[in-house]
């Protein structure tokens, strides 16, 4: 086969084990790949060629003395730029980190390469994981494969981009207010954003950290599963990482959905939700109603208010975890540093960062500054509260919530950069999942005018199992 | 706390400016004048929920002092040094303070 590029991580893996395929010759296939269609797509910053040729030579060199190999024995990644790699430079799309390249790896990144991964290189997102369109990076953005006149979602976009277009079998983002499940719906592909706790945030670059998770893109539900058991586990380095038993994931790939009982949330479906977007997002209710599974329309109304908590809450955490980039230790320091300390800073910082996130920092200050704090950054925990609250109920009743990932289809490149708020109205029905902790993936369901559509499944925490189970039967059931 | 129809003035954009050691252009304080105003009425919206007596959720996680045994491990120092942008030897060089 010459389009090997095209294979999941379970056909690699599977091939590589019984001996039909080297990983030299699967990784070539990868990198060619990347050569053929990154200039035009632009979902890697930086490709790393030599070392992943070299570690797929290593195991193939393993394979023939027979070694036990790892789960992910082979698969050629991309990571997201916000996750550091030892040796491999890390810029966030920022040029305040444009030349940063970490001492150390993040716990994944290491958890990833004791399953033998190779990492291809590191994809394109918006700066500082600041934005839904990946548009707001520094080196340009990237073109949604699907149709190249479009965003790719973000701010995961050039990870979700570089599985979508067969440019990697596998990637790994990072989703704080739905930044891998936007770029997954927008791409047509699956990316879950896992139980806060369930994944070492070590060596994440932070932007939100009450908020954020590192989060798989695949190409179908059952790489999800291998994927996910790779990454989940304790970090003694990042003390909100928790202590989970380990779960079997792939036991969960059952097509049986009798007894499931799925909630919707009509305010899933609020003003501004596309037409397209609603009627394949409920045939997609119905197939499942259909195989079994009961529905019911509910409605949780403290979801209005969660956008807005979210952003508050967000843009307050970032302001004081941007505040470290001073130029001083790493990244980008300007020459002229004749005045004072204090001016320094502020024109160091002014060159640094790009507009979305200086307006994030800037208002994100006043929302913790003295006068203020009470009214916005209070508020809205005590709101978060409230949404937590009312979906701890919800999920007494129900196993899963349903509802659009995205509201709207991938729009045009430059539609959204000029009003930052209408920007954020994208993130509506991904933002809920961040607050409150719970896992919430999104799997394609249809398509309008070739744009894929995504489904969004939330359930309660550590309840994985339930998301992956009800997304396999959707995607089996659509495939036929 | 003041009242509800305040707006950031350009005034005090400059002054938030300060405080986050961020300089801004003329056109970005004219931008973000009108801009952030836009988003903070969006933010009001969270005043219509009634949640006084509800505590505040600062993180999803309730942990209280995550505590391990503290144990030197080896360090990275030399790598970390190459990141540093103003370096003499092995002292990095900060901007003038006094």
């Amino acid at each position: 086969m010459d389009r090997l590029f095209e294979l999941t991580a379970f056909e690699i893996t599977q091939r590589m084990k019984n001996g039909e395929l080297s990983a030299v010759e699967y990784i070539s296939a990868l990198l060619q790949r990347i050569n053929d269609i990154d200039p035009e797509i632009h979902a890697y910053l930086t490709v790393t060629e030599d070392m992943a040729l070299k570690k797929a030579k290593e195991i193939d060199a393993k394979l023939k003395r027979g070694e036990k190999l790892g789960k992910l024995c082979g698969v050629g990644m991309a990571v997201k730029d916000n996750i550091c790699t030892k040796d491999i430079k890390t810029t966030c799309s920022s040029k305040a980190l444009e030349n940063f390249i970490p001492p150390y790896n993040a716990t994944v990144v290491d958890f990833i390469e004791k399953e033998d991964a190779i990492i291809l290189g590191k994809t394109n997102m918006d700066e500082f994981a600041m934005g839904s369109s990946t548009e707001f990076s520094y080196f340009g953005p990237t073109l949604n494969p699907l149709d190249n006149s479009k965003v790719p979602g973000g701010s995961s976009g050039g990870s979700a981009a570089a599985v979508a277009s067969n440019e990697a079998t596998v990637s790994l983002g990072s989703d704080t207010g739905g930044s891998v499940r936007c770029p997954a719906s927008f791409c047509g592909v699956v990316g879950l954003k896992p139980t806060y706790g369930l994944v070492s945030r070590y060596g994440l670059i932070a932007y939100a950290n009450s908020l954020e998770q590192i989060s798989p893109i695949t190409k179908d539900v059952r790489d999800l599963t291998i994927l996910l058991e790779c990454i989940i586990g304790h970090d003694k380095k990042d003390s909100t990482s928790l202590n989970s038993t380990k779960v079997d994931y792939s036991g969960f790939l059952k097509d049986h959905a009798k007894g499931l009982k799925i909630g919707v949330p009509k305010q899933f479906f609020g003003e501004g939700t596309d037409d397209n977007v609603s009627k394949n997002v409920w045939n997609a209710i119905h197939t499942m109603n259909g195989l079994g599974a009961d529905f019911d329309e509910i409605s949780i109304e403290s979801l209005d208010y969660a956008l807005a908590s979210y952003y508050i809450i967000a843009i307050s955490e970032a302001s004081s975890n941007l505040a470290r980039y001073d130029g001083i230790r790493y990244g980008f320091r300007i020459e002229d540093e004749s005045q004072d300390w204090d001016v320094a800073f502020s024109k160091n910082r002014k060159e640094a960062f790009g507009q979305e996130v200086k307006r994030r920092i800037i208002l994100g200050t006043y929302a913790l500054s003295a006068g203020y704090y009470d009214k916005y950054y209070l508020k809205a925990q005590k709101v978060r509260t409230l949404i937590k609250t009312d979906f701890e109920k919800a999920f007494t009743q129900y196993d899963i919530l349903a509802g659009p990932t995205m509201p709207i289809l991938p729009f045009k490149l430059g539609e959204k950069t000029k009003d930052p708020l209408e920007m954020y109205m994208c993130d509506l029905d991904t933002v809920p999942a961040n607050l409150i902790g719970t896992p919430a993936i999104s799997i394609p369901c249809g398509s309008h005018n070739d744009l894929p559509i995504g489904i969004q499944f939330m359930t309660k925490p550590f309840n994985e199992g339930t998301l992956i189970q009800t997304s396999y039967i959707l995607e089996q059931n659509l495939k036929n | 706390m003041k009242q509800n129809n305040e707006k950031i003035s350009k005034k005090e954009i400059k002054h938030l400016s300060w405080l986050a050691k961020i300089e801004l252009s003329i056109e970005e304080e004219e931008l973000f004048s009108k801009q952030l105003n836009d988003i903070l009425s969006y933010f009001k919206k969270i005043d219509e929920a009634d949640v006084e007596k509800l505590s505040p959720t600062h993180h999803v996680v309730e942990l209280i002092n995550v505590m391990r045994v503290d144990e030197p491990e080896s360090s990275a120092s030399d790598e970390v040094l190459k990141n540093v942008p103003k370096i003499k030897g092995r002292y990095v060089k900060a901007p003038r303070i006094v």
